[in-house]
């Protein structure tokens, strides 16, 4: 590894590309890995995903510019596990089960509950859940992830309303999505309970 | 949600995707203030939100799975970088043994001046002058040759003549040449030809 390849400009600390390139794996790598586990599931590794797609982006690292990363190895994961769910024969991989999580709304949902979500944004089409992961996990705007994705915004848009209209139906045998987070549901109880 | 239709479902997802112009958004606020149906269906939205928030939270890995994974990928490049450097070096002393090959095989296939010529060749050497480049021999056999040595008293092509007085003649004027030549080189006039 040389360490003549060398990127920055004169108010930048210059770095080689290799450090920027480890630098950055370490900075994403834990959004990365949850990227790919959303999009790709259970039907492949999402370290084998991250790593696939990093090592394809080091092949060829002189092309990019390492200084801002972050965009450029989301497009390589995503890519890379669109790619891994279009081949053929996939094993599944035994994933993590997420413990309780604290909502931003105050209230604890359940390791069931979220379970749950996750098998059904597991059962949407693969489109459809990389954009949702893109829009709402990543926060990107419409334009970046029809980028990433090589669609057209409103492709992105029709992918991303579908996709929260089919959640919403694969999750209505549960209640409203207000009542299946604790504080929520005990809000809702005490209103009804006001009322009467 | 199944009170407004599909144009305010998207409205508001739009809405809360950050994806309207600020005049869209403050007719939505209004809207939001004034009708209790839509206001109640954004409230849904936001709680299914929620609950994805929660889902794509669990689906990121621990620290110390990412560090496993930024360590695995690091291994993996400096391997490949390890393989390329080999490469490289097999390339290199690859190309020195041709070299070398190519130079003994040269060194065996050089032609060969006869034991008669390189032995008068000295002789001549040693009677005239060391530093003179042109030496006569004769090979009374194959006729006469002026072997040629160069300053340092290594073997140069050999001229052959088939007449002693030409053999003598070149020598000769070989001689004379480097004399003025040498004469030149260390400030002196050189004359360009003896006819005037």
């Amino acid at each position: 590894m040389s360490k003549d390849e060398t990127v920055g400009s004169p108010d930048i600390p210059v770095a080689t590309t290799v450090e920027l390139f480890d630098r950055a794996v370490r900075d994403h790598s834990r959004r990365l890995l949850a990227i790919a586990r959303a999009i790709a599931g259970n039907r492949a590794s999402p370290e084998d995903v991250v790593q696939q797609a990093l090592t394809n982006l080091y092949q060829h690292r002189d092309r990019y510019d390492w200084r801002e990363p972050g965009g450029l190895m989301r497009r390589s994961v995503v890519n890379e596990a669109l790619r891994v769910l279009r081949q053929p024969k996939m094993t599944a991989v035994s994933d993590e089960h997420p413990g309780q999580l604290i909502t931003p709304m105050g209230g604890m949902i359940d390791r069931e509950t979220v379970e749950r979500v996750r098998q059904a944004i597991d059962r949407l089409p693969e489109h459809f859940r990389a954009a949702l992961v893109l829009c709402e996990y990543e926060n990107m705007a419409y334009s970046q992830i029809a980028e990433v994705l090589g669609a057209s915004i409103p492709q992105v848009k029709t992918w991303l309303h579908r996709g929260r209209r089919q959640l919403a139906a694969m999750l209505e045998e549960f209640g409203p999505a207000r009542q299946m987070i604790p504080g929520n549901a005990r809000a809702d109880r005490a209103g009804e309970e006001k009322r009467h | 949600m199944n009170a407004i239709g599909e144009f305010d479902s998207e409205l508001l997802e739009d809405y809360l995707d950050d994806a309207l112009s600020p005049g869209q958004v403050e007719h939505v606020a209004r809207r939001l203030a004034e009708e209790p149906e839509l206001a109640m269906a954004m409230h849904e939205l936001r709680a299914a939100r929620v609950l994805r928030a929660a889902a794509w939270r669990s689906l990121e890995p621990s620290e110390a799975r990412a560090a496993a994974l930024a360590r695995r990928i690091a291994e993996v490049v400096w391997q490949d970088a390890w393989r390329r450097g080999a490469r490289r070096a097999l390339w290199a002393s690859g190309s020195i043994a041709a070299a070398a090959a190519v130079f003994v095989v040269g060194w065996f296939l050089r032609p060969t001046v006869s034991p008669e010529v390189r032995q008068l060749s000295h002789s001549v050497r040693a009677n005239v002058q060391p530093s003179k480049p042109a030496l006569l021999s004769v090979d009374p056999v194959a006729g006469y040759h002026v072997a040629l040595v160069d300053r340092n008293g290594k073997l140069m092509p050999v001229q052959k003549f088939s007449k002693a007085d030409d053999a003598r003649q070149f020598a000769r004027d070989l001689l004379q040449y480097e004399d003025r030549r040498r004469e030149a080189e260390q400030g002196g006039a050189m004359l360009v030809s003896d006819h005037f």
